[in-house]
């Protein structure tokens, strides 16, 4: 494996705030 | 347009409405968590042992938040953990042909493509995936983002059929009862009938067979230490010919063009660098094996789309016979057909559910025709060439379905967010690519993606409702609720998020260094390559206009990015809209309420769609494949 942890883990970031993100969404839109 | 065709489309319609009423009543019990199927006495135990292992109530329900939290969390996980499928697969078994890694960019952009339902494929399956990663990374996310869809639109319907209530049913409930009762019998006997039709299911390497007559290749020459050899040549430009009198030579009325190098400012030729190509003799061909015929089932039928094989349902053996193309394309609009049914008889309205589905029907057959007429009329440069003209634009076309059934694959798999093909839509004529373009962009609510399809037209039918409510004077109803600011101003985000998504990237990539980079063609076909691309991603569709390269760092983040905004950012509003309703009290219908059944609620439906959903594309649809089809006219290509 040709591993770049970095890069691993700035996708896996990206993948997990942007559902973490989702909840936030989910409570603005409640309030809209 | 032969005769044969008319009959294909007649009996498509037919077995169509037939399947219907029979996937509506099914759903009905299955997504009723104490509905009874035939598969109780076998699956009952074994859904009852999920519940138990994954600690879920299956008796407590949850409202709007604590739903789409739940599908939240769920597709957090499980796009993460194909992720690390797909990165790890060099490590992991069922790897025969001991295919590497996939790099970051890719291996995100296929673990978010299946999670979204989308399955755009930067990549080739038979040369990238392992069986493992077939099976285990993709074939499990085709099974789980269809349960997933189907449960966000049963979500919804409860919520328009339910009143003064928070609740909605129960995520996990929903997502294994679809999972176990809908789409794992259905795919078993497909996948079964599919073998029977010749398609593959093993888990052989993958065979070498011997040429008959071997034929050479161009390959990329390398050096001692694996490096390419590139060499500095002169850039060529197409210039108009000119005759003796220095007047530009014509054919038919056409310019002749020819290559001449490019020149800069001081008259000096420009210069680059190219790799230099070397002859390659092939004597051998490698013919594919693996596990497909159950990845072909779910593919279809939970209109995921993504290919076993990089033909898609043009490979022989992912689309063997016309009775599997038939059933291929039946399939993808099994579920969001029965969908509707299950629409009106949840909420005791079924003239509602049928006059959706016939919406749907008009739009699906106006495509169908349009897409059918382009391709058949063919293209005129090629008539000029001495193509014959009857053949019409057979291009990019598997000969073995001709031209009505890449018509009517190509736009099944784009009213649905299917996106397999069994023919190149690059290739179609502009008005023909034009057809599945412009269904994505309306949302994919012809049938629709299973659930998404629903969900998405129930947007329209809101929004509908709210019009003829403001035409008339009155507080709009829907189904005895009234629609007030808030549903309207979440069926708004969720369409606003779609155009702006399709058109936000587009745009970026039209103009950037790395979007261009990625296109074999120019001027308005590649403008249409690359809508083409946002649009499926957004709509979670995944076929593509594959002459973009897309398997880039650029394309395949961005496009990753748009499938999860097209995905998650649009179903959140779709379902504060459900849990809004779920709350209100029925008002008693009274001689001013607007029918939602019948011809007028039907022609009102499609202004809506039209009128609000395709009017925010028409600008762009006008400078790519509209002003393609009059540049063809007069004899231009791209």
């Amino acid at each position: 494996l040709k591993t770049k942890p970095m890069i691993d883990f700035i996708f896996i970031a990206v993948i997990t705030l942007f559902f973490m993100a989702g909840g936030l969404y989910a409570r603005w839109c409640g309030k809209l | 347009m032969q005769t044969s065709g008319w009959l294909q489309l007649a009996l498509f319609v037919v077995a169509l409405a037939a399947i219907t009423k029979p996937m509506g009543l099914y759903l009905t019990q299955v997504l009723d968590a104490r509905g009874r199927t035939w598969f109780d006495p076998v699956l009952k135990p074994l859904e009852r042992l999920t519940y138990w292992l994954m600690g879920v109530r299956a008796g407590q329900e949850h409202d709007w938040r604590q739903y789409t939290w739940a599908m939240l969390l769920f597709s957090l996980v499980s796009c993460v953990f194909t992720y690390a499928i797909l990165r790890l697969q060099n490590y992991l078994p069922l790897n025969p042909q001991g295919l590497g890694a996939l790099t970051p960019h890719l291996a995100f952009n296929t673990a978010v493509s299946f999670t979204t339902n989308t399955n755009w494929q930067s990549y080739g399956g038979e040369s990238t995936m392992s069986y493992l990663s077939q099976m285990v990374a993709l074939a499990i996310h085709n099974f789980t983002s269809a349960a997933t869809g189907i449960a966000i639109a049963a979500a919804v319907v409860r919520g328009i059929a339910r009143h003064s209530t928070r609740l909605l049913g129960n995520f996990w409930v929903d997502l294994v009862r679809v999972t176990y009762y809908l789409l794992l019998p259905i795919c078993l006997v497909l996948a079964v009938f599919y073998v029977s039709q010749g398609m593959i299911q093993n888990f052989l390497p993958y065979t070498k067979a011997k040429l008959v007559e071997s034929y050479t290749i161009q390959v990329q020459k390398t050096d001692d230490k694996g490096q390419p050899v590139t060499t500095n040549v002169a850039v060529m430009v197409q210039a108009p010919k000119l005759d003796q009198n220095g007047q530009p030579l014509m054919t038919n009325g056409v310019a002749v063009m020819v290559d001449v190098p490019q020149l800069d400012a001081k008259g000096q030729p420009v210069m680059t660098n190219v790799a230099v190509m070397v002859d390659q003799k092939v004597e051998e061909q490698t013919i594919v094996q693996g596990p497909m015929a159950s990845q072909v089932a779910i593919k279809m039928l939970g209109t995921n789309g993504g290919g076993y094989v990089n033909a898609n349902a043009a490979h022989p053996f992912e689309n063997p016979t016309p009775l599997s193309n038939f059933l291929q394309m039946l399939s993808i609009f099994a579920i969001g057909s029965g969908l509707t049914y299950y629409l009106g008889r949840m909420t005791k309205n079924q003239a509602h559910g049928w006059s959706v589905w016939g919406a749907m029907m008009t739009l699906f057959l106006a495509g169908t025709l349009l897409c059918w007429w382009a391709e058949a009329k063919g293209n005129p440069i090629h008539q000029q060439l001495g193509i014959a003209a009857a053949d019409g634009n057979l291009e990019g076309k598997e000969v073995r379905f001709g031209i009505f059934n890449s018509a009517l694959f190509a736009t099944v798999t784009t009213d649905a967010s299917c996106g397999a093909v069994n023919s190149m839509h690059d290739s179609f004529t502009a008005l023909g690519g034009f057809v599945p373009l412009f269904n994505m962009q309306l949302g994919e609510i012809i049938i629709g993606g299973v659930g998404a399809g629903l969900y998405g037209m129930l947007v329209f039918v809101v929004l509908a409702v709210f019009i003829a409510g403001l035409m008339v004077g009155r507080t709009p109803e829907y189904l005895g609720k009234k629609i007030q600011s808030f549903e309207v101003k979440m069926a708004m985000l969720s369409l606003l998020i779609l155009c702006l998504t399709i058109l936000g990237f587009a745009a970026w990539a039209s103009v950037s260094q790395w979007g261009l980079a990625g296109l074999n063609n120019n001027g308005p076909h590649g403008l249409s390559e690359i809508l083409y691309a946002y649009s499926s991603a957004v709509g979670n569709n995944g076929s593509a206009f594959a002459g973009l390269n897309a398997n880039t760092p650029w394309y395949d983040t961005t496009l990753g990015i748009a499938m999860l905004f097209g995905r998650f950012l649009m179903i959140v509003p779709i379902m504060a809209m459900a849990g809004s309703l779920a709350q209100k009290k029925l008002i008693p219908a009274s001689t001013g309420t607007f029918p939602v059944s019948g011809g007028t609620f039907v022609v009102l439906l499609l202004g809506t769609v039209l009128l609000v959903g395709a009017l925010n594309f028409l600008p762009v649809l006008t400078l790519g494949p509209i002003v393609e089809h009059f540049l063809m006219l007069q004899g231009k290509l791209f």
